[in-house]
């Protein structure tokens, strides 16, 4: 029993970061059922449910990646009880994601039938399609989120509607019926990987070893690929190639899919700008019409975003060594500082280009919040402190090789941050905005004076 | 002859563990220099460091009389080099990575690399990160060597190829000395290559320089010598420069670092034993040399 916890145990290890992310929002849930009292005029069940939601979108999207990489290993098939492993693992996962918020709900009387189906259909669907396809997955669950936006702007431009009333059958057996879908796709799966996998290997030719470790990623990496191909193609098309040739080798390992939610954020939200017909504020108002308590959830919606947009690409500092190191022969200019001070540039202008494109998200999202100047000053400042840390901690972890130090001191921070918020937000007024700019402030002020002497005690013990 | 590389008194260390202890060496233009040493020994870390990717601690390294690592541009073009691992773009197919390579460089032998692809089986549409690790080796090879370095530094270039690979390649790389007199520096564990390809031998032992000089003269100092004496031989051989020994009774078989220097006629007197000599491989005097 106790070898078969094993990949759940991994898991836990493998994904610290997430875990971390992942138990916030837990927090953040408990405090906020905790705090209903003194919001007694949020929907707390209607909170309750999209917190539950995204706590299990956190955990399982990063639980089932490792576990779908477990079972694409075809070589962990030949250990015993494997299987049974997986299923203990699957099991556990559910346990967690699904199980916990039916029970919290059913204890605090959150919870409806509906409800209570959509959680556990919701975590099922996550942790199937997840095992086969990581994008298959983000594509079904994203616009499973999108279409459950329009529907709450729907029924809050037309209150006679109930929820997908187009439909000629019964929601409830419905959701049943795709819950039994999803447990025969998730019985096929983990029954089938394996087999799959040792036909795939009993019919390449290539070296078994490389053909386990392309088939992790191979679709992400296939549209990360063709993506790059076609922006040579471009470049070269405006021969550019001569001028760019040290933005080019830094393309190299990018994180994909944290710049390409980046992007699809900023075109939803563009579009949503441009259009008004769907998402995020219609989506808030279908839960909350009171407009005091909407800026609430608008609040809350910024924080859970804003781990996606204020962090920086750390990758860019790991790519910016990989194209010193494959650079450093090639580039004709003389001297090593020269050569240092061109890679510096480029590296400002890539920054800069993070910089512009997730703070255009954050602006984006403020205007159609239409929250306050000062909780949108709070939250401009917030960002930028956050994308500072994040920029000078990827600095000293990546360049001068602290790698596990820079990734602790982030997650930590975002810690002691998001704890703080909660607690000041719960031990003051939340209508107390001087207090949370003037944290925010501190933040920044902290930040910049612990990095810098931490920086500094780096540099001086490298030399 | 012009001096192309001058390591002196080269240090690196890496936290607590000094790699690097005052190497000096020297290297001839058109030479071919093997570097010899066990797992951790220093090698990739003296190349590196030479080169200028890794900062040394003390010490400085010459190459075309221009100092680690604030090369200019012409010297650094006059390098070619093949890394351990091969750095390549992963994303690029192997005719755009080399088109791009190509950008850099004011010379460039096409043809040159036509032939290597063709003799490699290697094809211009395939996604580098596709290729197997011998593959990519090959790849990083070409890109070295297209632009016609003078000096090529390679680190352990042929250890993914497979034989016959390995020995075009070598083939290649003698051709390259002889046809242009490049120099040649490389690192390997593979020590039939290096005394097919090579006539100088670097030998990195505890991050200092233990040998370097000419194979042959490497295999004249470093020799196994039988002893048959009349009385039992003590078990501590008075023999200056032994490396190993091994007595039983009245005979024993011993392995010196110095022969050159011993007069074997007195030496016989002094034992009362008759002594045949025995000249060893590289590999054996590696492996008398770490053992």
């Amino acid at each position: 029993m106790k070898a078969s916890l094993t990949i759940f145990a991994q898991t836990l290890r493998k994904n610290l970061l997430i875990n971390i992310f992942g138990s916030l929002f837990l927090l953040l849930w408990i405090v906020l059922l905790i705090s209903d009292s003194k919001h007694s005029d949020v929907n707390v069940s209607e909170v309750f449910l999209t917190l539950a939601l995204v706590t299990q979108m956190v955990f399982l999207y990063s639980w089932s990646n490792h576990l779908r990489l477990t079972i694409q290993n075809r070589m962990n098939f030949l250990l015993p009880n494997f299987k049974f492993s997986i299923w203990l693992t699957v099991g556990l996962y559910l346990l967690i994601t699904v199980s916990l918020p039916l029970l919290v709900g059913l204890v605090k009387n959150y919870l409806t039938f509906e409800t209570g189906l959509l959680i556990i259909l919701f975590g099922l669907l996550i942790i199937t399609t997840n095992l086969h396809s990581q994008s298959l997955s983000a594509v079904l669950t994203s616009g499973s989120i999108f279409f459950m936006a329009a529907e709450s702007s729907r029924l809050k431009k037309n209150p006679d509607a109930s929820f997908m009333d187009y439909i000629p059958l019964s929601l409830d057996l419905l959701g049943i019926l795709v819950i039994a879908g999803l447990l025969v796709a998730l019985y096929f799966l983990i029954a089938q990987s394996g087999l799959k996998s040792l036909e795939k290997g009993a019919s390449a030719q290539k070296e078994e070893f490389l053909l386990t470790k392309k088939a992790h990623t191979r679709w992400s990496q296939w549209l990360g690929f063709k993506f790059l191909q076609m922006r040579l193609s471009l470049y070269r098309s405006f021969n550019l190639i001569k001028r760019s040739l040290v933005e080019i080798s830094l393309w190299n390992n990018q994180y994909y899919n944290l710049s390409s939610t980046r992007w699809v954020l900023l075109g939803l939200l563009s579009l949503d700008l441009l259009t008004e017909s769907f998402a995020f504020r219609g989506f808030l108002h279908g839960i909350e019409s009171n407009p005091n308590k909407l800026e609430y959830l608008c609040s809350v919606t910024i924080l859970i975003t804003l781990p996606i947009i204020a962090g920086f690409d750390n990758s860019l500092f790991a790519r910016l060594k990989h194209c010193e190191r494959l650079l450093w022969l090639k580039m004709p200019v003389d001297g090593f500082a020269p050569f240092k001070n061109i890679l510096y540039r480029q590296l400002w202008i890539s920054s800069l280009t993070d910089f512009v494109m997730t703070f255009a998200i954050l602006f984006l999202l403020l205007i159609e919040f239409n929250l306050s100047l000062h909780i949108s000053l709070y939250f401009v400042l917030t960002f930028v402190s956050f994308k500072l840390l994040s920029i000078i901690l990827g600095y000293v972890s990546v360049i001068y090789e602290f790698e596990k130090f820079g990734r602790f001191m982030v997650a930590l921070i975002y810690i002691l941050y998001i704890v703080c918020w909660i607690v000041l937000t719960l031990k003051s007024q939340f209508q107390s905005y001087e207090l949370l700019i003037a944290f925010g402030l501190i933040c920044l002020t902290v930040i910049f004076a612990g990095v810098r002497k931490t920086k500094n005690y780096f540099i001086s013990q490298l030399q | 002859m012009q001096k192309v590389i001058n390591v002196n008194q080269l240090t690196k260390s890496f936290k607590n563990q000094t790699v690097l202890n005052g190497l000096s060496f020297a290297v001839k233009a058109g030479s071919v220099v093997g570097i010899l040493g066990n797992n951790g020994a220093g090698k990739t870390t003296l190349l590196q460091t030479m080169l200028g990717y890794l900062r040394a601690d003390s010490g400085e390294c010459l190459i075309f009389n221009e100092l680690s690592p604030d090369f200019s541009a012409n010297t650094k073009h006059k390098i070619g080099y093949v890394p351990q691992e091969a750095e390549l773009i992963s994303w690029m197919t192997v005719e755009q990575l080399i088109s791009y390579t190509k950008s850099f460089y004011q010379r460039w032998d096409q043809e040159l690399v036509n032939n290597l692809l063709i003799e490699w089986q290697l094809v211009g549409s395939q996604m580098v990160d596709k290729l197997s690790v011998g593959q990519k080796q090959k790849l990083a090879i070409i890109l070295a060597v297209a632009h016609e370095p003078e000096l090529l530094i390679l680190d352990e270039p042929v250890a993914s190829l497979d034989p016959v690979s390995r020995r075009n390649f070598i083939k290649k790389l003698i051709d390259m000395n002889l046809d242009k007199e490049r120099t040649i520096i490389f690192s390997t564990h593979i020590t039939s290559d290096l005394e097919r390809v090579a006539a100088e031998v670097l030998i990195v032992k505890d991050g200092m320089n233990y040998f370097h000089g000419d194979i042959d003269e490497l295999k004249e100092k470093v020799v196994r010598l039988h002893l048959l004496a009349k009385e039992p031989l003590p078990a501590t051989l008075p023999i200056p420069g032994l490396l190993h020994s091994r007595v039983n009774g009245r005979n024993a078989v011993v392995t010196i670092e110095n022969f050159h220097l011993i007069n074997m006629e007195s030496l016989s007197q002094q034992l009362n034993a008759r002594i045949t000599v025995e000249s060893l491989s590289l590999e054996d005097i590696y492996v008398e040399l770490h053992s």
